[in-house]
């Protein structure tokens, strides 16, 4: 398909430890379409982290290719690599993991002053709601706050695609829908292709799309006609 | 990277101390190789300067007394560029004192070339007058135009003091070895006279009794000296002296190879000490950073950003330690060429000149030490992968340890802490290893001042109160019989004094060959003691010689082999004589042997050089108006001169002794709270399982334990390996033989000191584990 943006083909990854194999990944294809919304659900364990992973082009499958924009990954030598993590890739964490040595601003910063022509930080940082925050520290900050910096930190490189690794997995209820709500809004206003991993079966009904994920293999891919909107899902 | 560097900045913040640390040491090894390298530099070249300008001999011959025309025809010989004669004698000098200071003088020819003084102030000394040194005419309250009386052979004979001078023969004030560390400038004078003048006062008008020549172009040191012994051995040659022997001279060029090698080594231990603080710091830094450098990584930072990142670290410290050094160094320099120049030498300052080249060595020194050690321990980095932002950091593999495999039995006979805390152990060998390299290098740096104390102390009460246990040695004008020897004893009322013969001779064994004086002493001789290097006791031996260590490892003789012997004394016959023993001996080089043996040799029976002397009273005051004595050297006044420089010295080792203490400090320091941050969060866990935190200080104390005695059991061989290497790289000489200490008392006190640390260290330990915080351990994620 021509909108295709970022997919597998055939992707495993066994990750060895001393005698014991532990098959990750087993011959997983998928495609994310330019501007799509993609969650990801499936139990511990089941593989959603690597393939994530994998995607974002931190970690190499053990067999199969990945592709982006028609090119495939493996074809990428180092600084290319890093080059499409840098330019194509935004990246949200579970845990945030914001340096805490800096300020909201900086954080966010760390990233602007990598690409060439990142989103206006300002219009990010009011986009996810801490204008006021600005000049905190991250030990300064709430979880939720701190998830926002976050995925300011991921959009304002003005990423191709945003890949969050269960982004409300700390967070509370409430602040959790503010931050799929946020997800979805940028999704819609800057037409980043956003895939997120969760836990939660009824986030799956916000997506575009929803892969359900079982012992390494996608198990059930559903087109969704007609997401939830966030503020509507309940848990 | 501005927010980068912003990040840099403020996590310095959190280990300021450290960093302040090693940019002290940094700034020490810059001020330390800019001040020793331009005041070594300059000394050396403002040395040469005078030398050469006034004109300092090469060669220095000691004649029996011949005729001026002798030596000038010398200069004949190839090898030899100038040549010109001389009158040296030792008098005393009558100051005003109760005891006459013994006074070397030298009687130089008038309008001569060679050795040529510099008048500080007032004229040349002519007839009736003598120039003094300057530092024994300040010792003295002497001033040009006072009348003071030579004292030659128990005469007065009076002089005025036409002027204070320099010589670049007396540069430093001694001519004896044994005055080499303790120059005495109130008993011993230099003083410069004309030759025909010297001469008439010493009943040698007319003679000359030395000869000093320059090299010619083109020819050695050791060429000249050949010739001159070919042209001159057995028409009254008693010895050649080069200039390298001329004690001075070596004295000079002795400190001017510390100051050398100081100028070398310094700086590198400074900066390497740095450089092992960096490699933790960073090494700690890389590892607790682990997931902020998975998220760099996951946003696409390249791994040569996220390197140079922490490198900047590293760079930064070897940059401002370097500025602040090399500044601070260009300052010192000129103050600190002074005060060396007028400490130790007595010669008028010359110049100084900065060498700029230094600001490229410092630099570049810096940048390998502190940008190596930065890339060796930010290299971590580069395994660190994105992906391990998501993870917290793997947990090390459980394995069972090599002690439970193999001896099982002992492993179950541990109590749980003991192991738990080889558990520990085995896991993380590299950082155990690190801990007990850090107690053995801190031992080390510990214990070499001690050693050096310990060496210092040996020299000097080694040599005279094990060995030469008399209280004085008397040196005749000329050889005196048993007879005269007896009479003076009765007469100065003296206890136990014994005859001795001592001559240059000119000994060899195969193609080597020695200048070594040679002492006969009688057979029973109790006031000088002799012991083997296996440090048993030995007396004189009937037949067959006494060889000192350094002259046995000169020659390549051992006990049992022969040596030919020649001296003047012997009207160069020559003799073969049995090593019988080498014994210790740690300054200067001397050979004994008995009476009847030295008899042989000279065929010359009652007639001795001197003696040595065992009385508790002042002979320099009782014998000082009897004519045949050239010379009284008094022990206790060496003594008294060491005891004067042992007190320097141990200021200095002090010194040593804290910058070696707070560096071993610094290292263990580091390494048992890089040992602590690390385990932050594992501990924390123990803690939240319902350990307390003393169980958990127990852990790392058994460690600590644990390390501590293996790096003492290390250090001690390390530290004495390393002395001995120090002792046998520079400090053997013909002049100088150091001893191969072993002192246990330096290690008692290193053990102590170092223990005392380790103390000192856990106590810091306790309160870092007391205070974790166990909410900010468990979500140390947040990074
Ligand atoms: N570095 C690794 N080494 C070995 N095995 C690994 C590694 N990382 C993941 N695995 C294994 O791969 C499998 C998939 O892990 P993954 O992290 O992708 O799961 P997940 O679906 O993200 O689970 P969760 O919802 O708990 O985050 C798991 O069985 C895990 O144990
Ligand atoms: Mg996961």
């Amino acid at each position: 398909m021509s909108d295709d943006i970022l997919g597998t083909e055939q992707v495993s990854k066994v990750y060895q430890q001393g005698e014991v194999k532990v098959r990750a990944l087993q011959d997983v294809s998928v495609q994310m379409k330019s501007g799509e919304f993609i969650v990801i659900v499936g139990p511990s364990g089941s593989g959603k982290s690597t393939l994530l992973n994998i995607l974002g082009g931190m970690d190499v499958p053990t067999s199969g290719r990945v592709i982006y924009a028609g090119r495939s990954l493996a074809e990428l030598d180092e600084s290319e690599l890093t080059d499409y993590r840098r330019n194509e890739i935004g990246f949200v964490f579970q845990l945030y993991n914001l340096l805490s040595a800096l300020t909201a601003r900086e954080n966010v910063q760390l990233a602007t002053e990598l690409v060439n022509s990142p989103l206006e930080l300002d219009e990010v940082m009011h986009k996810v709601g801490l204008d006021d925050r600005m000049d905190h520290f991250p030990s300064q900050m709430s979880g939720g706050e701190q998830q926002r910096v976050a995925i300011a930190r991921a959009l304002a490189k003005n990423p191709g695609v945003l890949l969050c690794d269960e982004p409300t997995g700390a967070l509370d209820y409430e602040t959790g829908i503010k931050i799929l709500g946020l997800l979805r809004e940028l999704n819609r206003d800057y037409g980043t292709t956003v895939a997120i991993i969760t836990h939660n079966t009824a986030v799956a009904d916000m997506g575009d799309r929803v892969l359900r994920m079982r012992s390494g293999e996608i198990v059930e891919q559903r087109e969704n006609d007609d997401p939830v909107p966030a503020e509507r899902i309940v848990w | 990277m501005r927010s980068l560097d912003r990040r840099l900045l403020r996590t310095a913040a959190e280990s300021k101390l450290q960093i302040m640390a090693v940019v002290v040491i940094i700034t020490l090894a810059l001020i330390s190789l800019v001040v020793l390298t331009n005041v070594y530099e300059n000394l050396n070249q403002s040395l040469l300067d005078y030398y050469e300008r006034q004109s300092f001999a090469h060669l220095f011959a000691e004649l029996t007394p011949q005729p001026p025309e002798y030596v000038e025809g010398l200069s004949s010989l190839r090898e030899i560029e100038q040549a010109e004669g001389r009158v040296v004698a030792d008098v005393r000098m009558d100051v005003g004192r109760d005891i006459y200071p013994e006074l070397h003088l030298v009687g130089l020819p008038q309008d001569g070339l060679l050795n040529r003084p510099q008048i500080v102030e007032g004229s040349p000394p002519t007839r009736g007058e003598v120039a003094l040194l300057t530092g024994f005419a300040e010792a003295n309250g002497l001033q040009v135009g006072d009348e003071v009386d030579l004292i030659v052979r128990g005469e007065a004979i009076s002089v005025e003091v036409s002027a204070t001078a320099s010589s670049p023969e007396f540069l430093y004030p001694v001519t004896d070895i044994q005055q080499i560390f303790a120059p005495d400038q109130k008993n011993r004078g230099i003083a410069l006279a004309d030759m025909g003048f010297a001469a008439d006062i010493l009943g040698k008008s007319g003679q000359i009794n030395e000869a000093s020549f320059t090299v010619a172009e083109g020819y050695s040191q050791q060429d000249a000296e050949d010739a001159v012994e070919d042209a001159m051995e057995g028409h009254g040659l008693l010895r050649v002296l080069t200039r390298d022997d001329q004690v001075s001279n070596y004295s000079v060029m002795l400190r001017m190879e510390q100051m050398e090698d100081l100028s070398h080594s310094v700086p590198v231990v400074f900066l390497a000490i740095a450089a092992v603080i960096i490699y933790m710091l960073l090494l700690r830094m890389v590892e607790s950073d682990r997931p902020t450098i998975g998220v760099l990584k996951a946003t696409g930072y390249t791994d040569r950003e996220v390197l140079l990142h922490y490198l900047k670290y590293a760079l930064a410290m070897g940059g401002a330690g370097a500025v602040l050094g090399m500044g601070i160094g260009h300052l010192l320099v000129r103050p600190v060429a002074e005060f060396v120049f007028l400490q130790f030498f007595d010669m008028p300052f010359l110049h100084v000149q900065l060498n700029w080249a230094l600001i490229a060595v410092g630099g570049a020194l810096t940048l390998v030490f502190c940008g190596g050690t930065g890339l060796l321990a930010a290299r971590g980095v580069l395994r660190i992968v994105p992906a391990d932002a998501m993870r917290p950091p793997a947990p090390p593999a459980g394995k069972r340890n090599l002690l439970e495999v193999y001896l099982p039995r002992l492993w179950d006979g541990l109590t749980f802490f003991t192991r738990l805390s080889l558990r520990q152990l085995f896991r993380n060998k590299k950082r155990f290893v690190l801990a007990v390299l850090g107690v053995a290098f801190a031992y080390t740096l510990v214990v070499l001042p001690f050693y050096l104390l310990g060496i210092v102390d040996a020299i000097a009460f080694e040599q005279y109160e094990e060995f030469e246990v008399y209280d004085y040695a008397l040196i005749f004008d000329q050889p005196a019989s048993e007879s005269a020897i007896s009479e003076l004893r009765r007469e100065a009322d003296i206890g136990i004094m014994e005859p001795m013969i001592q001559y240059p001779f000119t000994v060899s064994k195969g193609w080597r060959e020695e200048s070594v004086p040679v002492r006969a002493l009688p057979e029973g001789a109790s006031l000088q003691r002799f012991e083997n290097e296996r440090g048993q006791r030995v007396s004189i031996p009937s037949s067959g010689i006494l060889v000192c260590e350094y002259m046995a490892g000169a020659l390549g003789v051992e006990p049992g082999d022969r040596i030919r012997m020649s001296s003047q004394a012997t009207d160069e016959r020559e003799y073969t004589v049995e090593v019988r023993e080498v014994i210790r001996q740690t300054i200067g080089s001397v050979m004994y042997t008995s009476h009847e043996t030295m008899q042989k040799m000279t065929g010359q029976g009652d007639a001795y050089t001197g003696a040595l002397v065992q009385s508790p009273d002042d002979l320099r005051y009782r014998l000082r108006e009897v004519g045949n004595i050239g010379l009284i050297m008094s022990v206790q006044q060496i003594l008294e001169g060491f005891g004067e420089m042992m007190g320097v010295v141990i200021a200095l080792c002090s010194i040593l002794v804290i910058l070696g203490g707070v560096f071993a400090f610094a290292i263990l320091f580091n390494v048992a709270t890089v040992g602590i941050t690390e385990r932050v969060r594992e501990f924390s866990s123990m803690r939240v399982l319902g350990y307390d935190s003393k169980a958990v200080y127990r852990i790392v104390l058994h460690e600590n334990v644990l390390a501590t005695a293996l790096g003492l059991l290390l250090g001690a061989p390390l530290g004495h390996m390393t002395i001995v290497a120090v002792i046998e790289a520079f400090q053997r000489t013909e002049m100088l033989y150091m001893p191969v200490p072993f002192h246990p008392v330096s290690h008692l006190f290193a053990t102590a000191l170092v223990c005392a640390f380790v103390a000192v260290v856990m106590g810091a330990v306790w309160f870092r584990i007391k205070n974790i915080d166990l909410l900010e351990a468990l979500s140390a994620r947040m990074t």
